[in-house]
């Protein structure tokens, strides 16, 4: 890490959760958000993020600081990083993509949508609804109506699983 | 709680960004750049949803992005999901159309008639433009008929097109609709024939071009080496990237011909040249900015 920055005051941003937690972070760090950037910009060093909860948060800030420090040696430990990081359950990678999108991070949003896709593909409709938390409202006429529509996506065997 | 307020008179908006406004409880007014589909899915109000229930309320734009990083068939299954769910997957920019969408679990590959039907069938539910398009079927031993899929493309923003065709006796034709692509960056044909239409000025915006077994007409064939009078890869300022392979260049007029060629590709960065099809003349250092020439079974 260079220390030239140590005798400088380092800008500080105050991020605040929608539970209210209040978390500083130094400015270079949070601009990776294009959200806070553009905040940054117009004079803001208190952020409010209304739909950012802190469990999110704390994992997303971690994120930024381990990717504010990325240089070319450290490319191995930021892969393994990331991996740990998207290693969770469904409900946590849909609040972490649901706050990487409001914040606009999208290296991070790339890869909670991939990770996504890769951990649905292949498994049944009715898993997916499950993971997804939606509720079919189709009548079993309408949904045949679909598949048949569709016969080729919908043909074979799939995966039941929900993690 | 929070609300929504007017722009305040007097604040300079630098770029028309989507801001809004909020009136903090303390009084305070601050904004905060809005995503256009948060706004959309959540009517502008500020949406304070649980995190239990924040998985079947994922924006749409998120959404989309998920069904992006999907192969095609599954995002066709999710059509069943819900009624909300059911055509979220034609409205995709980018459709990749390979071997696996046309083969069935059982291993069964569909006949070209069918792909035809298939293609016709996702064309006539997709909505909004087709950025990138790949389309896969090379170990068919004839070719479904496309031109009424280029068609749509070429009047609905394809930027990145990718063909790849049974190689058989009889080349595919392309159509020239395909010549009206005028947006197209990326260019990709294996196993095909294209035949310039005299009017064609050139694509101005492709920067990379792969041709592999493609039997070009004679006079384009003489035109593109020869670099010059008016048309086609000629006029492509900014190209980047070029490959060719295999049949279709032999009988070059002229020994220097493919150097003249180059000449037009002030921007050429990377060169490959495939099966000693192209004699190559000297003064191909006319490129300044080629950095990669990759050469394979040549005669210089």
């Amino acid at each position: 890490m260079a220390s030239t920055t140590e005798t400088k005051q380092k800008k500080m941003l105050i991020l605040k959760s929608a539970d209210n937690d209040e978390f500083e972070i130094e400015e270079s760090v949070g601009v990776q958000s294009e959200t806070i950037k553009n905040l940054v910009e117009d004079g803001f060093t208190f952020v409010p993020l209304p739909n950012v909860y802190t469990k999110a948060l704390i994992k997303i800030i971690d994120y930024l600081k381990k990717h504010a420090n990325k240089t070319d040696s450290n490319d191995e430990e930021i892969k393994t990083f990331d991996k740990d990081f998207v290693n969770t359950t469904f409900d946590d990678l849909f609040e972490l993509v649901s706050a990487a999108n409001y914040l606009h991070i999208s290296c991070l949003m790339n890869m909670l949508c991939q990770t996504i896709a890769d951990r649905i593909k292949d498994k049944s409709p009715e898993a997916v609804r499950k993971i997804f938390h939606i509720n079919c409202d189709y009548t079993p006429e309408e949904e045949a109506k679909i598949r048949k529509a569709n016969a080729q996506a919908f043909e074979g065997q799939f995966d039941e699983s929900l993690d | 709680s929070y609300c929504y307020l007017m722009p305040p008179k007097g604040i300079i908006r630098r770029t028309p960004r989507p801001y809004y406004y909020m009136m903090h409880p303390m009084g305070k007014i601050c904004r905060t750049p809005g995503s256009y589909y948060y706004m959309m899915a959540h009517k502008g109000k500020i949406c304070r949803t649980l995190p239990s229930g924040i998985s079947s309320n994922l924006p749409e734009n998120v959404i989309d992005e998920i069904l992006l990083c999907l192969p095609f068939k599954d995002a066709v299954r999710t059509s069943i999901l819900s009624k909300k769910w059911r055509y979220n997957w034609c409205k995709l920019p980018v459709l990749t159309l390979d071997e696996p969408v046309w083969k069935s679990k059982k291993g069964v590959t569909f006949r070209p008639s069918k792909i035809t039907q298939i293609i016709s069938h996702i064309l006539i539910l997709h909505t909004g433009p087709i950025t990138k398009f790949i389309l896969c079927v090379a170990s068919w031993t004839s070719c479904p008929n496309i031109d009424d899929l280029i068609y749509f493309l070429s009047r609905n923003g394809i930027q990145h097109l990718v063909l790849t065709l049974p190689s058989m006796d009889n080349l595919y034709k392309l159509p020239s609709s395909l010549f009206t692509c005028l947006q197209l960056r990326h260019l990709t044909l294996e196993n095909c024939l294209v035949f310039l239409p005299p009017d064609f000025r050139g694509f101005d915006r492709l920067i990379s071009l792969k041709l592999c077994d493609v039997t070009i007409s004679n006079e384009f064939l003489e035109s593109l080496i020869s670099g010059i009078r008016s048309i086609c890869f000629k006029s492509v300022p900014c190209m980047a990237k070029l490959s060719l392979s295999h049949r279709g260049y032999s009988g070059v007029p002229g020994e220097n011909s493919i150097a003249k060629f180059f000449e037009s590709f002030s921007a050429l960065q990377h060169l490959h040249l495939d099966e000693d099809s192209i004699e190559l003349g000297d003064g191909h250092d006319d490129t300044p900015a080629l950095e990669c020439l990759e050469v394979d079974a040549f005669q210089m």
